[in-house]
This record gives C-alpha cells, structure tokens and sequence, in this order.
C-alpha cells in the first residue's frame, strides 16, 4: 500500500474516533491528494510502452523475417526504409509533440532504435549481404548515440550497453550443439569508445548535488556496470585479480558519493555489487591452494621474472608482453587515481569502509610479499585475517548504524569464511580447534561489549514510556 | 526548436539514407558487376533477426600466394574461371590485384595446404617429374567472403530449397556479381533456372 494511501486511511480512523473534525480531515486529505507522488504510475507507464516497443518490434522483425521473395529486388530495397520511417515518426511526434511526457520519448526512443536495426536488416536481406556482423553493431550503435542526447532517453540503455558488449566479445555460434562460443574480439577499442560516448548521458542524468538518485539512474548503474565489467573481463590481459578488485572499489566510492543515501540494498547497485565480487575474490585466494594458483598464474611480478619458475609448465605462468605491461601500468594509475580522489574529495564521502577500499593495495602487497619477503601460509594467513577483519568491521558498523543490511552482510563473510576454513584446513586438530574456539570468543566478546549498550537503550526506551 | 528541428532532420536523414545507399549499390553491382558462376554446398539456418536462410560454402583452401600471410589478415583474392567455365579463388594479395576481378576477406589459414602437399608426393614418383612445373608457392585458407555466405529465404520453401540443393548439387551454381571488389550473391540457379522458380515447379 503507498504512503499517501495509508495516510488517508489514518486520518479515517483519527475523523472516526472524534479526534479531528470531519472538515479537518477532508482538508488533510485534500492536501495528501495534492501531494502524491505519481513517479510510480509513470514507472509503470514507461516499462509498459518500452515493452509494448519491444513486442511490436519482435513483431516486425518477425514479419521481415519472411522474406518477401515474390516481389523484386528493387521494391523490397526501396520498402526497407519503411521501419526506419514510421520510428522516426513516432520519435518526432515524442520530440515535437510530446516533449514533457517520458512515457512517450523513452518508447518511441526504444521503438526507433529497433526500427534502424530492422531497416538495415530488411536491406541486407534483400540483397543477400550476410556482411560483417561488427559493422552492422556499429552502425547501430553510432546512429542510437543521438537518442541519448535528443531527449536524453535511458531506456534504450540496457539495449545499446548489451549491443556494444558483443564488439568487446567475439561471439561465434560454432560451438557443439551450435552453442556459442567466446573469446577476445579485434573490435574492443570500439565498445571503448561507444561507452564513452555514453558516459555524458549517465552525468547528465546523475543529480550531482546530492546522494540520493532515482530509478532511473539506478537502472542506468545496473546497465553500466554490467556491461563495463564483461568487456573489461575481455579486453586486459592478465592481471584479472588486481583489475577487479581495483575497478570495483572505484565503482564503491562512486556509488558511496552518488547513491550512498538511496534507501534500498538493490538502490545503491554499485555498492552492493563490488562488495560482493571483492568478497568472493578475496575468498578465492584465502585457501593456500587457490592462493598459489591464482598468484603463479596472475600476479603481475610475474611480468618482471627473467626466468620462468618452472620451465616443463610454461602455460601456468604469465607469458611477459607489452600487452601485459601496459595494462599492468594502466591498472596502477587507476588504482592511485581512485585512491588519490577518495583522499582529496574525502568530505564528499560518507560512511566509507577504509579497510575495504584498502583491498587493491593489499592485494598488492600480498603478491610482493607472497614473491619476495613471506612464506606461503603467511600470506594466506594474512588473507584470511583480512577477510576476517572485514566481516567484522561490517558487523561492528552495522551494528552502529542500525544497517540490518551491513551487520547480515558481515555475519555472512565470517561465517563463510568459517565454513570453508574448517573443511580446507588441514592443520593439527588441537591447533585448528584452539584457532575456532579463540574466533568464537572473540564474538562473545563483542556481544558482552553490546550488551551494555542494548541495556542502555532498554533503560531509555522505558522512561520514554512512562512520560 | 529551430535548431532542435535541424538535428533531428540531419539525424533522420542519415538513417534513412543508410539502407538507401545500401541498396542502390548493390543494385549497382547486381546490374554492372561481371557474372562468377560457383559450385556451392547449402544447408538452412535460421537468423534471429532476417529469417531463414541457405548457408553458402565455397571452396576457400589452398589459394596460392606469393606472401606470407598471418590468421585474421585482410587478404584480397582475385577471381578466375575454370574450363567448364566455373569460377574459383585464383591468387591471394595483400593489395587489390590491378586489372583483375578480386573480394576481400581474411586469412583463415596460411601454409602448405595437404592437398598441395600429397599431389607433389605423388608426382614425386613420376619419373618425367620437373620441380619446375610445379606450383610449389604456399597456400592460404581464407574465411567465407562477406555477403557471399547467406541466401535469405522464404521459410516455407527453405526446407524444400535445402534438399534441392542437396539432389541437384552438380546441376547448380550460385551466381555472384562482383565489381571493383564488391561482390553480391545474385541468385542460385538449379538446372538453368533461379531456385525459386525451380521449387514453385517442383511444388507444382
């Protein structure tokens, strides 16, 4: 039920129970009325054009399809503007029309995107061009770009984000089964590109001022991110650890100063989402197993090694190239770059967890100090005092913040890591034992901590009652 | 407005004029471009977004070359005909051979290709065997040319059109118009006749 629904219904049971007057009430509920917010009905109203855009264009795509061979050439040339026409038709009705109505450029935006695609698929059907499938994206995506700017519509996002994405990915359906198959594409400076042609529609749309975004932007986050990390996956070469977690971060800090006040877990994606990847990845390398492989295959000492570590298996190791190299350098200026904004801007960040934005640079020196200074064990032991720390630290803050989302989310890194430790360790029994009973007090401990602080607001709750 | 208006005319013009060009060049070539006759091989996929169509092969390997070419290499193929007076991948280029039908694609592989290979072995034995006779340059495999590969189809003669191809293989060509580079598949003739035509006869 909305917020303006339940209070008409409060200020009902109020009128009912004699403690306003009838006139008051109406009044209050004339001014509920007033101010009701329609952003959801608008909501629907847009998801419900963009899909009847979608369905209609299945459609038409559908109808094209048939391949329309009993008339010539020339005419089924000459008809293919058709889909493109009556798009644009619809979008300069939007534009010219209907410039204040969302609902309208955000449908005839998607309507007319497909249009261009189903245009120049019409064309190369009637001419048997089988063509170049990265062309064809390109040219779509170059001729979608105005769309952003026109009327600055978003919902086409998720379409042009995820058609781009194929020039970051070579997708072939050669697989068994016809399956498709992935690898690395010779197009990927385009998706670069084309993202960022995207970004000034993403800040356009940003409200700067504040923490707190719509859903618009949160939608347009979700696109983004999605897409960015898939390409990313696809475009380095090597050093996949350090990329991840750095550009994660970056994402984290973003989202703390844009979204940092949305309400909702799923309205602050950013956040979410890169705790979540750091998290797994950390939990990756946290067994002395995974620790080694993951380090032997993608640490980026391994670029400055004249000698290979053992040459009968030369695959488990980093080849050095320039490739390598240079995206190892990009990766460490990102990483200062992040680090260097988060210490200048830091009174425009709030709530910021330090030892998670900390993870790159740890990671970091685990690789230097798991190559040159430290034993095996110590580094994964490091490791796991980290991820430990961090469950912590997430339980403690949330605890503070009365976060429910915070304190669960931390509970749920200790007790993985709990979890996963106890089957893969492989200690002495009376070490492994003494190391879980030692853990396990340290949350006693915390709780005896808590127990006065509960106690106190028990006490504060009950002389409120009694005012 | 005025200047909104502007871009949005500039904007609607570029993509309506994009299947437009499309179109007029092809016809260009389609009218213009000298006829290749090639032996295919046809099978009938489905395109999520064009429908049906016959998957085109064409016999890509062993293209002799005077250049070392690399996997993934933009390669330009000149074009010849045979004494039947079908049309096969002559020589491999790293530029557009001057005074000759060529397309362009890439490198799919590039060596000595087993055919070559097993024919000089075997002539080796012939005692009238003269190196020098030989064709002993390296060969390339090159990747379908685009626009050469699909034939776009109505769906309810492309099952019919698949097995046609299959029964009449050696009685059918697929005719390709190529000009300055540009090639476009005309149609597929089956026993003197366009496929069309055939299978509406044949349905009949």
């Amino acid at each position: 039920m909305s917020t303006a629904r339940q209070l008409k219904d409060f200020t009902i049971k109020i009128e009912q129970k004699e403690l306003i007057s009838q006139e008051t009430a109406i009044r209050i509920r004339r001014f509920i009325g007033s101010i009701e917010d329609s952003t959801t009905i608008e909501l629907f109203m847009i998801i419900g054009g963009i899909m009847g855009a979608l369905f209609c264009s299945a459609g038409i795509f559908s109808l094209i399809g048939h391949n329309w061979d009993e008339y010539p050439k020339y005419i089924r040339g000459m008809f293919s503007v058709a889909p493109a026409l009556v798009g644009l038709y619809f979008y300069y009705r939007a534009l010219f029309h209907h410039p204040n109505s969302r609902t309208w450029i955000e449908t005839s935006s998607v309507f007319l995107m497909l249009m261009m695609g189903a245009s120049i698929a019409l064309v190369s059907q009637t001419y048997q061009l089988d063509g170049d499938f990265n062309k064809f994206i390109k040219v779509w995506a170059l001729l979608t770009l105005p769309l952003f700017y026109f009327a600055r519509a978003s919902g086409i996002a998720l379409l042009y984000l995820g058609l781009i994405v194929v020039l970051a990915i070579n997708i072939s359906f050669t697989g068994p089964f016809g399956l498709p198959q992935i690898g690395e594409s010779d197009n990927v400076y385009w998706y670069w590109l084309l993202l960022l042609a995207f970004a000034p529609h993403y800040f356009l749309v940003l409200n700067k001022k504040s923490a707190s975004q719509s859903i618009r932007i949160v939608y347009l986050s979700y696109s983004f991110y999605l897409s960015f990390m898939l390409a990313l996956l696809f475009t380095i070469d090597g050093n996949y650890f350090l990329w991840i977690v750095t550009v994660n971060i970056g994402f984290y800090l973003f989202g703390k100063r844009f979204m940092g006040e949305n309400k909702s877990t799923l309205a602050r994606p950013f956040q979410w989402m890169s705790q979540f990847w750091v998290v797994i990845l950390l939990l990756l390398i946290s067994n002395k197993d995974s620790l080694r492989l993951v380090f032997s295959n993608d640490s980026f000492v391994n670029l400055f090694k004249e000698e290979p570590i053992n040459p009968y298996s030369e695959f488990n190791l980093i080849q050095p190239s320039d490739d390598k190299l240079f995206y190892f350098i990009l990766v460490m200026f990102i990483m200062a770059a992040i680090y260097f904004g988060y210490f200048y801007l830091r009174k425009h960040f709030k709530d910021v967890s330090m030892l998670f934005i900390m993870t790159p640079a740890f990671v970091f020196l685990a690789m230097l100090l798991h190559e040159y200074m430290l034993a095996h064990w110590m580094v994964v032991m490091m490791v796991n005092a980290y991820i430990l720390f961090l469950g912590f630290s997430a339980m403690m803050v949330g605890s503070e913040n009365e976060n429910i989302g915070q304190l669960i989310g931390g509970f749920l890194v200790v007790a993985l890591l709990l979890w996963i430790r106890y089957f893969d360790t492989d200690w002495n029994f009376i070490m492994k034992g003494l190391m879980f009973i030692g853990i396990g007090g340290l949350f006693f401990l915390i709780n005896l901590m808590m127990k006065g602080k509960v106690e106190r607001i028990e006490r504060n709750k009950t002389r409120k009652d009694a005012y | 407005m005025r200047i909104k208006k502007g871009l949005f005319f500039a904007f609607a013009a570029i993509i309506v004029l994009i299947p437009i060009y499309v179109a007029i060049s092809s016809e260009n070539v389609l009218n213009n471009g000298k006829l290749y006759k090639f032996k295919p091989v046809a099978r009938d996929p489905f395109d999520p977004f064009r429908g049906k169509f016959l998957r085109i092969n064409y016999d890509t390997n062993g293209i002799p070359t005077d250049f070392d070419f690399k996997e993934g290499e933009r390669v330009y193929v000149s074009v010849a005909k045979d004494k039947q007076g079908f049309a096969y991948f002559d020589e491999a280029f790293k530029k557009p051979p001057k005074g000759k039908d060529y397309i362009e694609s890439k490198i799919s592989w590039s060596g000595m290709g087993s055919e070559r290979r097993l024919e000089l072995i075997e002539r080796m034995d012939d005692p009238d065997f003269v190196i020098s006779d030989v064709d002993v340059r390296q060969t390339v495999s090159i990747e379908i040319p685009d626009n050469l590969g699909k034939f776009f189809i109505n769906e309810d003669d492309a099952y019919l059109a698949e097995q046609v191809m299959r029964a009449e293989r050696d009685k059918s060509y697929i005719a390709v118009k190529i000009l300055n580079g540009e090639a476009r598949l005309e149609d597929i003739i089956v026993k003197g006749q366009p496929l069309l035509d055939y299978i509406s006869k044949k349905s009949n």
